[in-house]
């Protein structure tokens, strides 16, 4: 059942108290949310933004940027009913086994689950984003085996928004209780500062707050918001709650994206290719994991323009690379007539292309969200302010990708690679978003991560903040690392494997029995 | 074909010379760490960094023939 908090009545929330309480309506809290409610559960679930996204809402988002150069932060993520879900493109990958592991040359590095305690979870998320079967690829550009690499695949989700994808279940009178326009200003501790008592929220038009309680409070923000509302909550504890080792906002990771360069291919490429480095060759040369794609620099597509340039296209490969060295544009790069009527058969085929690479990024303690000291929104809570660093691993890794696969393309006569400038300087700089360029994308992680030690993360390995009983945190923020794969895949697994936590160890404790249900 | 390469090259201007900007390119090859020359191809055909090109040995060979012939 959806509600707007906007029009609360009195009663709505003084006399009820909830199984859990849900902040934040993107892939994780309402994964978390459905499925608790499908164990039983008593959940509401509370969106910031109403049903479609409004100025009054995202405005909340707006942050200053102070470290690397980045996205406007009210523009890299959605506030609305279904969170960021809105404007995902639909990736799906979960992480790597290695990406669980400790790896020497990255000292904060190592989950302490692995990749065996989400697998479980496979099913659920696939069947929540109604992907495809996931069959791995057996061959590749470069044949069965890639040399240091491996073709990998990704699946794509054609779910636009996790709120529209499951509205039938949360219009449900059984359903989840959602209350929009719902904007948390505080969290509540008890006497010993050890659980929490009840979230405190405004709407939009009125300046009176209300509360909300529940037994476990789950905040489903995202990785720029989830560190910004414990920063905040700081009138029973000073430095914010989860922050007693000045850890909440640290960390923060992306997954930087850059075109390393462009391609001649020998001969036409069918199908997205997608690889990533061996775990061997990681560790041989001491980078960090990355994923590449071709991306085809489509113009203007039209049948006349493609005709003309299937001319370029239909030369020898050798006639093609010879004009892509001599500078001039590479015409055969945008298609061709084959590569015109492959799209229309919806047949993926590149003559030549563009090499994009998303690589994770070092976990580094410098990194990192902070609350702003002189920008305040319209709950007069301090904004963020963004200080993103790159450091000497993530500009290692990035250039390894690129010189070791452009020598593989050559090696196996698959294509020949043309390094972009800013890769050939001897201490290379990631090109600014000034440039136009993609810098990153938009993956906020790792601002409240997992650790089993309080000294390294903010949360334990169920996701619950460490020294706080009741009070758990949802979405990659609380990854350990990042790995390169867009990371709601896996953000949706930890939901699921949350809400099995949730259910079985916690709501069961704390329930006592016989108590009836809440109604609206 | 190969006379039609060897056309293209000869009309693009392109040389040996011209594509690897003699010190240049090798600066650019050891300050990104590639051994220039080396090679894991078992052809023995080694790549090379020119002008930010990772290319065979036996691109530039033919290059350098397309010159030729242009010139003769």
């Amino acid at each position: 059942m959806i509600l707007d908090a906007e029009f609360r009545q009195p009663d709505w929330f003084a006399a009820r108290r909830f199984d859990v309480c849900i902040v934040g309506s993107g892939p994780a809290g309402l994964a978390l949310a459905l499925s608790l409610t499908a164990k039983g559960h008593r959940v509401a679930v509370m969106e910031g933004g109403g049903e479609v996204v409004s100025h009054d809402s995202q405005e909340l988002y707006e942050g200053l940027l102070v470290g690397t150069d980045y996205y406007p932060l009210d523009v890299t993520r959605l506030r609305f009913l279904g969170g960021s879900s809105n404007h995902w493109i639909g990736y799906c990958r979960p992480l790597d086994a290695h990406d669980f592991a400790r790896h020497p040359f990255h000292a904060l590095s190592g989950w302490p689950i692995g990749k065996a305690d989400l697998d479980p979870y496979a099913a659920a998320v696939d069947a929540f984003f109604k992907l495809d079967p996931d069959t791995p690829p057996t061959d590749s550009a470069f044949g069965p085996d890639a040399g240091p690499f491996e073709r990998i695949a990704f699946r794509f989700s054609g779910v636009q928004s996790v709120a529209d994808a499951n509205r039938a279940a949360l219009d449900a009178e059984d359903g989840p209780q959602l209350f929009l326009n719902a904007n948390l200003v505080d969290i509540e501790l008890d006497d010993r500062r050890q659980a929490v008592t009840g979230l405190v929220f405004r709407s939009f038009a009125s300046d009176e707050p209300f509360r909300v309680s529940a037994g476990s409070y789950v905040l489903c923000l995202g990785g720029l918001e989830n560190p910004r509302a414990l920063l905040n909550a700081n009138k029973q504890i000073a430095a914010g709650i989860g922050n007693r080792h000045d850890l909440v906002g640290r960390h923060f990771t992306e997954h930087p994206h850059h075109t390393l360069g462009r391609i001649v291919l020998e001969r036409p490429m069918r199908g997205r290719q997608f690889f990533a480095p061996k775990p061997g060759f990681m560790a041989e040369r001491q980078v960090l994991n990355f994923g590449l794609r071709f991306i085809a620099d489509v113009g203007e597509r039209s049948l006349s323009a493609e005709l003309m340039r299937s001319v370029a296209c239909a030369a020898p490969f050798m006639e093609r690379l010879a004009e892509a060295i001599r500078g001039s544009r590479m015409r055969c790069l945008d298609g061709g007539l084959m590569t015109y009527l492959d799209e229309q058969l919806d047949r993926d085929a590149l003559h030549g292309a563009k090499l994009r690479c998303a690589a994770e990024q070092a976990v580094n303690y410098d990194s990192r969200v902070k609350l702003s000291t002189t920008s305040t929104d319209r709950f007069g809570l301090p904004r963020i302010e963004l200080d993103w660093r790159i450091n000497e691993v993530d500009r290692h890794t990035m250039k390894t990708a690129a010189v070791e696969f452009g020598k593989l393309l050559a090696e196996r006569r698959v294509g020949r690679l043309q390094l972009d400038p800013w890769l050939l300087e001897k201490e290379i700089t990631f090109p600014g978003i000034d440039n136009g360029a993609e810098v990153g994308g938009h993956h906020h992680m790792c601002t409240t991560r997992m650790s089993d030690d309080p000294k390294q993360g903010v949360v334990d390995r169920n996701c619950k903040v460490h020294d706080i009983d009741n009070l758990y945190l949802g979405g990659c923020s609380t990854f350990a690392t990042g790995g390169h794969a867009n990371p709601t895949y896996t953000i949706t697994q930890l939901a699921f494997r949350l809400a099995d936590h949730l259910s079985g160890r916690v709501l069961k404790a704390a329930r006592p029995p016989g108590r009836s249900s809440p109604t609206l | 074909m190969i006379a039609k390469t060897q056309k293209a090259f000869a009309v693009s201007g392109l040389s040996r010379r011209g594509l690897v900007g003699g010190f240049a390119g090798t600066v650019a090859a050891v300050l990104i760490g590639l051994p220039v020359g080396a090679t894991t191809d078992p052809d023995d055909d080694p790549i090379e960094l020119v002008e930010g090109w990772l290319l065979r040995r036996s691109d530039l060979e033919v290059l350098d023939a397309g010159r030729g012939r242009h010139r003769s």
